[in-house]
């Protein structure tokens, strides 16, 4: 602000007593009006008083002067403070002295003094109307006095009856002016009045709703800032989903991919499968599989297996599908019976064989089972047409066989004629036709277990310890050509009845016991044993006191046509293949052989055969 | 006493001169056939004791034999012993042991004096 603008609004501020408030109008008003008139006031006094000190005299103007004074400290408190109140004490104090001296000098040449109280009454009635009103009046009554007393007692010649007429007609002049200007003022003052006051209720209500406004506009900032966030929220979310989308998008290529390759190759294995689920539905078949059943995959997929597929033992028609059922009890492959056929939709039998596999989920249970079998018919029929050109070759290898023994046994009759030289020789072509006819007999039982046949037993309940004793009679003739003796244990059981095929007991026993005879040493002896302490099997011995295995020979002694080193030493006939047979035998029956041996000390042979005959089951 | 008759049913020649000559040198009457037909009408004709029969033969087997004795009224009685190579545990066998024979023997395993002794079991004499 320069000095210039400064000074200009001191000035005003002076006289219009600083800044209106506006919520404040009144008393700003009173202010306003009470400076104003005590403003004026102080310039007549100063006026006055200065005049009269420079015309008349020093104590002419002094009382002015004085006034002036007071009046502006007054003026001065009066914007200190802006408390009317406190002023009009002063104004008040200095008008009644002002009166006073007036009384008591009965100066009244000073026309200014006259007029002195004029202004603060004024200015104070003004203020408060009703009061104002009273002073002026009292003002006025003073006048009057004053000049009722003048006129009438002459105490004060000074004042001539113009002069105070003159003064009360300037106060009545006066009060009436600014009794009119105040309400004209007062008009406008109350129009702005109103005016204001509604600005200022505006004001407040604008800066209540500005407030409002605020708030709300910090609340919509807030607002925005959180959809802004939750927005950007979305938009990562929006952009993992679409990650996650792709993701799985990829899966699933993936996993058809890997459908189709292993469709693929299942479509291209050479057998049928079909895959079965822990419910027994069938969930997977291939197109072999609907070759071969006559079903189509429509007919299988979803359904139970048992529902279509029927395998069964071809010899009696009887259930062959348990193999399935046992893939899932014991987590092993299983393979189908040797005689497993399929009956197919138009209820034909197809020969068929393979296995069962377990499919284990990744925690180990199992969730499925895998099913491959093959169109056996063509084996079978090989195999068929083996075994019968087998039996067939072996009866027709014993027809002549049959001839030559009997004809031998004539020329070594009592009624023969030969020379005992001839006998001798004779009886060296009996032997070696009794050994071809035997080889003959393995030979046949030998293709039986080699094509397969695995000895389909005729399994009954047999007392073990008669069997035994039968083979001993049976062996015992010949026991004694070779001097040895066979013997029973003592304390073997009266008897021990088990589920054994009778014929091959028997074939196994005296196979046994003849090897035991022919290794036995000379006025040898055979001890025959059994041993039932055992819970689910019993074990027979047969022991020689012969010329016992070498070791480096055990291992091969149950192979085919194959004869220990040190046999040589000895008288042997035989096949070569009763161990074979016998150990065949044993293990169709679910059990087994083995033996322990020392070297011309003898052997002992160990049969196993189990009290109850299971049906066996291989895996692999 | 008289002496008894055996009906030998042999296709081999020479299988069935052996058994005649042990029977015939035992005491036996014999009769023999070359086939199974042959065989059934000689049975029923000539009313042996006892019939050796063969199972493989031309022309009709020894098990349409059997069954055929089994059904004729004046053969249903007659004792049968099965004299075959087969092996005991073909097929066939079953099928026989069916019909009871007094005996099953595999020639190749047995002597000809064995067999004459079963006859001779058989017949009680």
């Amino acid at each position: 602000m320069t000095r210039k603008s400064e000074l200009k609004k001191s000035l005003e501020d002076f006289f219009y007593s600083g800044e209106m408030r506006t919520y404040e109008t009144d008393r700003t008003q009173r202010l306003a009006l009470v400076n104003t008139f005590l403003t004026v006031g102080l310039f007549g006094l100063l006026y006055l008083g200065i005049a009269n000190i420079l015309r008349e005299g020093y104590w002419q103007g002094i009382v002015e002067v004085s006034a002036a004074l007071v009046s502006m400290v007054s003026i001065v408190l009066l914007r200190k403070t802006k408390e009317i109140e406190t002023i009009a004490f002063i104004e008040t104090a200095k008008i009644f002295v002002i009166v006073l001296y007036l009384f008591i000098t009965g100066s009244v040449g000073n026309t200014g003094l006259l007029w002195q109280p004029f202004f603060p009454i004024v200015a104070f009635g003004l203020n408060r109307r009703r009061n104002g009103v009273i002073w002026i009046f009292t003002y006025f009554v003073a006048m009057a006095t004053m000049w009722v007393l003048n006129t009438n007692l002459n105490l004060w010649t000074s004042y001539s009856t113009i002069q105070l007429s003159r003064t009360m007609l300037g106060v009545v002049f006066m009060t009436f002016f600014i009794y009119i200007y105040e309400s004209i003022m007062s008009e406008d003052l109350k129009y702005i009045r109103t005016k204001n006051n509604q600005l200022s209720k505006a004001n407040k209500e604008l800066r209540g709703h500005i407030d409002k406004v605020d708030e709300a506009k910090k609340e919509l900032k807030h607002v925005v800032k959180e959809l802004k966030d939750k927005n950007k929220q979305l938009e990562e979310i929006k952009s993992a989903m679409l990650n996650v989308l792709e993701d799985i998008e990829d899966e699933k290529e993936f996993t058809a991919e890997e459908r189709n390759k292993l469709e693929t190759i299942i479509e291209s294995i050479g057998d049928a499968v079909f895959v079965v689920d822990s419910n027994r539905n069938i969930i997977l078949v291939n197109n072999i599989t609907e070759e071969m059943t006559q079903y189509s995959k429509r007919d299988l997929i979803g359904k139970k297996y048992s529902k279509h597929l029927r395998f069964l033992h071809e010899k009696d028609d009887t259930d062959a599908s348990s193999f399935i059922e046992e893939v899932f009890e014991l987590g092993n492959v299983i393979s189908m019976p040797e005689d497993t056929v399929l009956v197919r939709k138009d209820g034909t039998k197809l020969a068929v064989n393979d296995s069962a596999s377990p499919v284990f989920s990744e925690s180990g249970d199992i969730i499925g089972c895998v099913v491959v079998f093959r169109d056996t018919s063509q084996e079978r029929e090989i195999d068929r047409m083996k075994s019968e050109f087998v039996s067939v070759a072996s009866h027709q290898l014993k027809t002549p066989l049959t001839g030559i023994k009997w004809v031998v046994e004539s020329l070594l009759d009592d009624k023969s004629e030969l020379t005992d030289e001839n006998k001798a020789l004779v009886l060296e072509i009996f032997k070696s036709n009794e050994r071809m006819i035997d080889l003959v007999n393995d030979l046949l039982n030998v293709s039986r277990i080699e094509s397969g046949d695995k000895f389909i037993l005729d399994a009954k309940e047999n007392d073990i310890i008669s069997i035994i004793k039968q083979v001993i009679k049976d062996q015992s003739a010949f026991a004694a050509k070779e001097n040895v003796i066979i013997t029973l244990d003592e304390d073997i059981p009266e008897a021990l009845v088990v589920s054994v095929d009778k014929d091959k007991i028997l074939q196994l026993f005296n196979n046994l016991i003849s090897n035991a005879v022919k290794y036995a040493k000379d006025e040898g002896s055979v001890k025959v044993g059994v041993d039932n302490t055992h819970e689910k099997n019993i074990v027979i011995t047969v022991q020689d006191d012969g010329i016992g295995i070498p070791r480096n020979q055990r291992k091969r002694i149950f192979e085919k046509f194959f004869r220990a080193d040190n046999v040589y030493k000895s008288e042997s006939e035989g096949t070569g293949l009763g161990l074979y047979i016998s150990r065949a035998i044993a293990e169709a029956h679910g059990g087994d052989i083995w033996f322990k041996s020392n070297e011309d000390k003898g052997s002992i042979f160990y049969i196993s055969l189990p009290k109850i005959l299971a049906v066996k089951k291989e895996n692999k | 006493m008289q002496r008894k008759k055996v009906l030998i049913v042999e296709d081999e020649p020479l299988l069935s001169k052996m058994l005649e000559e042990g029977l015939v040198s035992s005491g036996f009457d014999v009769l023999t056939a070359e086939n199974g037909e042959e065989g059934f009408e000689v049975a029923k004709e000539k009313q042996p004791d006892i019939v050796l029969l063969d199972i493989v033969m031309p022309k009709m087997d020894g098990l349409t034999v059997m069954k055929k004795l089994k059904r004729e009224a004046s053969t249903h009685t007659m004792p049968v012993i099965i004299l075959t190579n087969l092996e005991p545990n073909d097929e066939a066998i079953d099928r026989i042991a069916k019909d009871n024979p007094a005996y099953y023997l595999t020639k190749s395993n047995t002597e000809v004096s064995e067999i004459v002794e079963k006859v001779k079991e058989v017949l009680e004499v």
